[in-house]
């Protein structure tokens, strides 16, 4: 039940999904880079990997 | 093109703990951001600044119905934005909804968005005059306010076709349903359930149309048949006119029925601890504490009323039970049952049943 409750939460009610489907619809989506909403906030919340260092650490 | 955005709220911290994600998101896509509330006592600007707004304090009372009060809201709304001249007003929850958008459009902004949070106090059944009151006039004062947004975002399918069966909401005003607010997962991590004595959470306004008493009586008919269970409860005080008195949590407290904590600053240390978490409401826009209770991996009871019904597929992540229940034809075996349930729910292997049924969607 509450690994359920878990994954309904991260696909239904991530925060971070909503608000930039709230800004796409105010029209606030990507004022200072291109993109939606949604791959901006996506990009800030979670920080690109460095595939090389992950694949370094990993080959060790 | 970056664009001036001033948001108001009718209580500051809610800015962080409620909006905090879309101010973020806000300030991060360039815009200049301003953040409006109340002041309130102890609570620092600071929180909301990290976000990248600015914080700028405004004479809102969340409750009450004094029109002179609320007349001097309007004129200092229209006076913030006159000086601040944004491009985007967004207000959330009754009144900053209300006069926000109002005192927008008399000071000529050009966009405003309205988020309805629930009906509130207004709207849940009762028939006595002062909500009756209430009622007639928030739809007015609604009715005006809507009418000139650029849309309106709702929490729920239920608030939409409400708003429009009471014609509050006239056709050509634009609308779009949300999942809520949402929940920040990273705040609100996954943890296994404790182990021990069951522990049932509710966290919420002590408001009585939170359910507050239903669930202090739930706790009567259970403790005899199930002692070590615990029934705990967290939130603040409250203004709103179906709030409970200090005397009646105190009572709960001596008979030994409710655990009060008080008001929490944080209360995932109370989810983390708690076995079930408990929203017996009459009516939620879509309540926040059960997202947490599930972004934390918890089971939830909570009622088939708009807003809560939303958060739980039955028999896959909780259980929903009627709006008011508190009687139950065997104590006895209901704990017995309870108690059977919780342990096959403690060891349930993950499932996401909505998927299959597809009517979650």
């Amino acid at each position: 039940m509450g690994a359920a409750s878990r994954a309904m939460a991260e696909e239904r009610f991530d925060a971070v999904s909503i608000a930039a489907e709230m800004m796409d619809a105010m029209g606030l989506a990507g004022a200072a880079s291109p993109g939606s909403a949604a791959e901006n906030l996506r990009r800030n919340a979670h920080p690109p990997v460095d595939a090389r260092a992950t694949a370094r650490k990993t080959s060790r | 093109m970056p664009k001036k955005v001033l948001v108001l709220g009718s209580y500051a911290p809610s800015l962080v703990n409620f909006r905090g994600p879309l101010l973020e998101a806000i300030a991060a896509a360039g815009h200049e951001l301003v953040a409006c509330a109340p002041p309130e006592p102890g609570w620092s600007p600071r929180e909301v600044e990290r976000l990248g707004a600015r914080f700028v304090p405004v004479p809102l009372s969340r409750t009450g119905l004094n029109p002179i009060r609320d007349a001097r809201t309007f004129r200092s709304l229209k006076r913030l934005f006159a000086e601040e001249r944004p491009d985007v007003f967004l207000g959330y929850t009754a009144k900053p909804v209300i006069y926000g958008v109002l005192a927008a459009r008399a000071a000529g902004v050009p966009a405003s968005f309205a988020l309805v949070t629930g009906l509130g106090y207004a709207f849940t059944a009762g028939t006595e005059l002062r909500r009756r009151a209430l009622r007639h006039l928030t739809m007015r004062l609604y009715r005006a306010a809507l009418a000139r947004t650029s849309l309106v975002f709702f929490q729920n399918s239920d608030d939409i076709q409400d708003f429009r069966r009471l014609g509050i909401l006239s056709p050509g005003v634009r609308t779009q349903r949300l999942s809520g607010s949402g929940v920040d997962l990273r705040r609100f991590p996954s943890s296994p359930v404790p182990e021990g004595p069951t522990t049932f959470l509710l966290i919420a306004r002590l408001v009585r149309d939170k359910g507050i008493s239903e669930y202090a009586e739930a706790a009567r008919l259970l403790k005899p048949a199930w002692p070590e269970a615990r029934f705990v409860l967290v939130g603040p005080f409250d203004g709103n006119p179906a709030a409970l008195s200090p005397d009646e949590v105190a009572a709960w407290q001596q008979e030994g029925l409710i655990d009060y904590a008080g008001e929490q600053k944080d209360v995932r240390p109370f989810l983390r601890d708690c076995t079930v978490y408990v929203l017996p409401s009459y009516r939620e826009g879509m309540p926040r504490t059960v997202l947490e209770a599930m972004a934390t991996g918890r089971a939830v009871i909570t009622t088939d009323a708009p807003g809560c019904r939303e958060t739980v597929e039955p028999g896959g992540n909780g259980l929903l039970v009627p709006v008011r229940a508190t009687s139950v034809p065997s104590p006895k075996q209901c704990a017995a049952s309870s108690k059977t349930l919780l342990r096959r729910w403690r060891w349930a292997p993950p499932a996401a049943p909505w998927r299959r049924s597809g009517s979650m969607l």
